[in-house]
């Protein structure tokens, strides 16, 4: 399997799932590196049981959750990107979308691991059973997570980032 | 997944808007993420083979030393150095043990990978505090070696071996102070690395 075609094909999710566990640019590019490195290794055990999809999601989860540990328990802000800007929206809309994702980013970063890990799923558009299997639950715990993680997403949308303590 | 508008708050974007939101990101560098992996993995098995080389080569040299001893002390300090080389590339290898896992491994096995690692990383710091006290017994066997009666002693030579004991000396007490704040972040990730395991335990109860 062509390791470069992958990236290419899943490495704006991949960053995407980072990005739900650290607001450090630099950062993000340290685990997006160690995420390429257990891909690099991990594809040729793909034996196409399931999709390619949700074996590149395992894998980048639960790399990226490995990270969580490592990271600073204090909060840390994303640098706003200018480079997400719409070339079709003026630079109002574009500032106003960019906050609205630098708010999403901020309340999945608060989710506590279980659902942060299906929200960044349900997010990049993966149904439940694709979930189930990018992250070794049945489809019914998906389909329970999923309804507890839009809950829990909406109230830490409504009261902002919070401080986070110790691990989250 | 796509789930109605009313399901979120009022005032804040649906479902399919926040995925439409996700999913614009910006670029990544691909080509460098995929030239990185590949230098990576090598670099991690290179490394290895050296370390594993560098213990083989100092224990073939002491081996010479045994072979071609002149003297008891000679005879003493081949089989200490052999001793040390190869309990050397057994404390690197015992370090590194564990320390790859399985790449599609889950996330609880990774953490415990983890927590290995760092576990792996605080013995690595003993180890080096317990080679450098055993390096000091080297000192006094080399005394012994160099006035063993094999060989003319000039001054001069006395000298220029003493400066090497008092460079090794300097070399080996940096590297144990050097190590000391590496070993304490170390700690402090196991213990964040623990809470992590916890948690993940947490959940699939």
């Amino acid at each position: 399997m062509d390791f470069k075609a992958v990236l290419s094909d899943y490495g704006p999710m991949l960053s995407r799932i980072v990005a739900s566990y650290e607001a450090d640019p630099a950062q993000q590019q340290e685990v997006l590196q160690e995420i390429s490195l257990a891909l690099w290794q991990a594809l040729p055990k793909f034996r196409g049981e399931g999709s390619l999809k949700a074996f590149v999601a395992r894998v980048a989860q639960n790399r990226a959750v490995t990270h969580v540990a490592k990271a600073a328990s204090l909060p840390r802000k994303a640098e706003l990107d200018e480079r997400l800007a719409c070339a079709a929206d003026g630079p109002e809309k574009s500032l106003e979308k960019e906050q609205q994702r630098a708010m999403l980013l901020d309340a999945v970063r608060t989710l506590p691991l279980g659902l942060r890990q299906v929200t960044t799923l349900a997010l990049e558009g993966f149904s439940h059973r694709e979930i189930a299997e990018a992250l070794g639950i049945t489809e019914n715990n998906a389909t329970v997570r999923f309804a507890r993680a839009k809950e829990a997403l909406k109230l830490a949308m409504v009261s902002g980032p919070r401080v986070r303590g110790g691990v989250s | 997944m796509s789930d109605r508008k009313d399901d979120m708050n009022p005032g804040q974007p649906d479902w399919d808007d926040l995925k439409g939101l996700w999913q614009e990101s910006p670029a990544v560098d691909l080509g460098k993420l995929a030239r990185n992996a590949r230098l990576v993995w090598w670099r991690m098995r290179i490394i290895a083979a050296f370390e594993m080389l560098c213990c083989i080569a100092g224990a073939l040299v002491f081996a010479y030393m045994i072979y071609d001893a002149e003297s008891n002390a000679q005879l003493v300090f081949g089989v200490f150095g052999v001793l040390f080389s190869l309990g050397g590339g057994y404390g690197c290898l015992w370090v590194r043990r564990n320390a790859w896992g399985a790449p599609d491994d889950n996330a609880l096995s990774l953490v415990r990978l983890q927590i290995n690692r760092a576990e792996a990383a605080i013995k690595y710091v003993s180890l080096n505090n317990w080679l450098g006290l055993g390096a000091v017994a080297i000192f006094p066997l080399a005394y012994w070696v160099i006035h063993d009666g094999t060989r003319e002693l000039t001054p001069e030579r006395l000298d220029n071996f003493n400066k090497m004991v008092v460079v090794a000396a300097i070399v080996m007490g940096v590297s144990i102070i050097g190590l000391w704040p590496y070993g304490k972040r170390k700690k402090r990730e196991l213990a964040e690395l623990k809470e992590l395991e916890r948690q993940l335990l947490d959940e699939s109860d």
